[in-house]
């Protein structure tokens, strides 16, 4: 099948107002992501992730090596037809309201005004914005704007989805909300790169992942295939008692093997959180 | 979904681009501060102090017209001055050059946004002014007419003597040609049965060729077709338009007209250059004349602008907004260098007539030769560049109720449209060449 994103030995070299070097960003990533999966694009901040959105997606002519996006130019019309983009920061026209921002972008797809209507109504739906559909985007607060931000790359229902620190600015219930979305994005049959430095969300929901790290490329796979240390097994009971514990150690200890660690499983603080704030939530009046 | 290429799409891209650069400008209430502080200089014009009636009629329209030409030009600079690079600055262009829109279709709905609000702004001031002209007029005793009459400028002049300077003709008081000036082509049935004629000469005294201040001067009104003709004596200040009648008879039922001059007194000659004199037609419709005019700062506002819109591709916004402001400037004052360089030239002929007679070329509170070429030269090269906004300059054609004609709009489009597709294909070319790395 071929791959909805491609790169090829993407280099990126920022110059100075004389065109010296002046950074390398980008040195030869080459990269892949297949149709239908969640890529995770992970790394620290200066490590070249948004410069390689940014080359994905047309923003940035490439010093060398080459690009393609749904096996187009990112520069080329046709291709962008096809793709969504929520960048890392909502940028967006401050005297609209929602419902005009999303019918500007709309728009720019040509959308038939039916069309555009009908998509408008379910993604102020989707992103439960109905209440403040017709007040200007200045009076909204950083997580509604990042909601009809994230709106506005779905807005052609595009076949891959750039997603840029989705969760930025969000609270739990609202990055849980958007973990949900992406994987609602992937059910839907949509490609979906997403660039994070949140690593327990790309671990919970990414199918392979990069990691960046000073321009190239660290390490790249499948999220398990990374993460699994198959020199160490964590077995998981419930109800076992300290007598099995110890039979258990023991045995272990005879094959050779060295006891890394034996406590009780914890919960994730986001489960906890999340119980904890949406168990307390009153029903709406 | 309808298709993302093709001429529909770019259309409709266009005009979304469009449609939010005007809601743009509405919504930031630029657009209301703006007429509301030009409807207050256009009804200052009350204050201000005139001797009569009639001063105040030119004083209103005149004042009103430079009004809303500064404030369609520099609003014009303003808004495109800060709309891309404010989009580049706070990352909108993000999102918007991620969408099936080519960079270059960007630009173009921006500016024509920008021209949809220009036009919009001019026709309300032009409205407010007009009504304002009305409501003054019924307020006020002996108040003029607001006229616009079509005006009509001789094909051809001739004359036995040449003046050297202008490409004017003149004739003396013992030489038996006239100065001559034919008309063709002029529309019949539009003229008055008395034509007001206006000209201006140059009357000299013989044979110093000291200048007189006034000489009366013998007229000739001939109908080419029917050879019928009108003569009379009328009384000239030099180099001061005068204004005498002729009658309508004298035109041809084919448009031809020939007006010749010659001195009315001994010992003198009257000279004239091509554009030195004018006939005048029925009155036009003064409202749709001053549309027309509003027409002209359009099209000046929308050179500024392009000029700022293209800039701004590429230099941040204040390094823009002063390119659209020093365009304005030099386009506005292009008459006045034009006159400058003249002194200048005189000046370096001087300098070099000093030379030739052994002397030194210059003294030593005199400007160096070499500075004078060069500045001369910069400003040539500057003045080539920049159109004469004279062109645009509907308040002249106010201060002597003359129609816009079809040439005038001709000439004025001419000047603009060369600019304007330069400086159009230059936006076009400096956007598609920048990425956006911050």
């Amino acid at each position: 099948m071929e791959n909805v994103i491609e790169a090829r030995g993407l280099t990126k070299v920022y110059k100075d107002f004389w065109g010296r070097p002046r950074l390398k960003a980008l040195d030869g990533l080459d990269l892949e992501v297949r149709p239908g999966e969640i890529f995770g694009f992970i790394g620290p901040n200066g490590s070249g992730k948004t410069t390689t959105m940014k080359l994905l997606l047309g923003l940035l002519f490439p010093t060398s090596g080459t690009a393609r996006v749904l096996g187009r130019a990112p520069t080329d019309v046709a291709a962008k037809a096809r793709i969504g983009f929520l960048p890392e920061e909502s940028y967006l026209y401050r005297f609209l309201n929602a419902d005009e921002t999303l019918d500007f972008y709309a728009r720019l797809f040509h959308i038939d005004r039916a069309t555009r209507r009908k998509r408008i109504d379910e993604l102020i739906a989707r992103f439960g914005m109905e209440h403040a559909r017709k007040r200007q985007i200045r009076e909204y607060s950083k997580g509604m704007v990042r909601r009809i931000t994230f709106a506005q790359a779905l807005v052609n229902d595009p076949e891959v989805v750039f997603l840029d620190e989705p969760t930025s600015g969000l609270d739990p219930i609202s990055t849980r909300d958007m973990k949900d979305l992406i994987l609602d994005l992937k059910a839907r049959g949509k490609t979906v790169f997403l660039s994070s430095h949140l690593l327990a969300d790309v671990q919970a929901i990414c199918d392979r992942i990069g990691i960046i790290h000073d321009g190239k490329l660290k390490e790249y796979g499948a999220v398990r295939d990374i993460l699994v240390r198959r020199d160490h097994v964590a077995l998981t009971f419930r109800n076992l008692s300290d007598g099995t514990r110890k039979k258990l150690v023991d045995i272990a200890a005879q094959e050779g093997a060295e006891l890394v660690s034996a406590d009780n499983t914890l919960e994730t603080l986001e489960d906890v959180f999340l119980r904890t704030v949406q168990g307390a939530k009153k029903p709406p009046s | 979904m309808s298709s993302a290429s093709g001429p529909a799409a770019t259309l409709s891209r266009l005009r979304a681009v469009a449609g939010l650069t005007f809601l743009e400008a509405v919504r930031r209430k630029v657009f209301l501060i703006v007429i509301i502080v030009g409807a207050a200089i256009v009804s200052s014009a009350a204050f201000l102090p005139a001797v009569d009636p009639s001063g105040r009629l030119r004083l209103i329209e005149v004042w009103s017209v430079r009004t809303v030409t500064i404030f369609c030009s520099l609003g014009g600079i303003f808004l495109a001055g800060f709309s891309l690079p404010g989009d580049f600055d706070q990352r909108r262009i993000y999102t918007l050059v991620t969408k099936p829109i080519h960079k270059g279709t960007l630009f173009l709905g921006k500016f024509l946004g920008f021209v949809l609000l220009m036009a919009v702004f001019l026709l309300i001031m032009g409205t407010l002014t007009l009504v304002y002209l009305r409501i003054i007029a019924a307020a006020t005793k002996d108040f003029p007419e607001a006229r616009a009459l079509p005006r009509y400028t001789p094909q051809a002049l001739i004359g036995p003597f040449e003046d050297r300077e202008r490409g004017g003709r003149g004739t003396r008081s013992d030489h038996p040609d006239a100065i001559e000036w034919s008309f063709e082509g002029l529309p019949t049935g539009r003229f008055p049965s008395r034509v007001p004629v206006t000209a201006k000469l140059d009357l000299r005294r013989l044979p110093g060729m000291e200048f007189r201040l006034e000489a009366n001067v013998a007229i000739l009104a001939v109908n080419p077709k029917t050879f019928e003709k009108h003569e009379q004596q009328v009384r000239f200040q030099t180099n001061r338009f005068t204004t005498f009648e002729i009658p309508g008879s004298a035109i041809s039922d084919d448009g031809r007209l020939t007006i010749r001059m010659r001195p009315g007194e001994p010992d003198m000659q009257v000279a004239a250059y091509p554009d030195g004199l004018t006939i005048s037609g029925l009155p036009v419709n003064f409202e749709l004349n001053f549309l027309k005019g509003m027409g002209l700062i359009l099209l000046q506002s929308t050179l500024v602008l392009l000029a700022t819109l293209s800039a701004s591709t590429f230099v941040s916004a204040p390094v823009s907004i002063l390119l659209g402001i020093c365009l304005f400037l030099t386009g506005s004052s292009w008459s006045f260098v034009t006159e400058s360089l003249e002194d200048v030239d005189r000046q370096l002929r001087d300098q070099e007539r000093r030379l030739q007679e052994g002397g030194a070329s210059h003294g030593s509170d005199e400007i160096p030769p070499w500075l004078l070429r060069a500045s001369g030269g910069l400003s040539r090269g500057i003045l080539k560049a920049v159109p004469n906004f004279d062109a645009y300059n509907f308040g002249e054609w106010l201060l002597t109720d003359t129609a816009v004609s079809g040439r005038d709009a001709g000439r004025a489009l001419g000047a603009f449209a060369p600019r304007g597709a330069f400086l159009l294909a230059l936006g076009l070319l400096l956007i598609s060449l920048r990425d956006f790395a911050t």
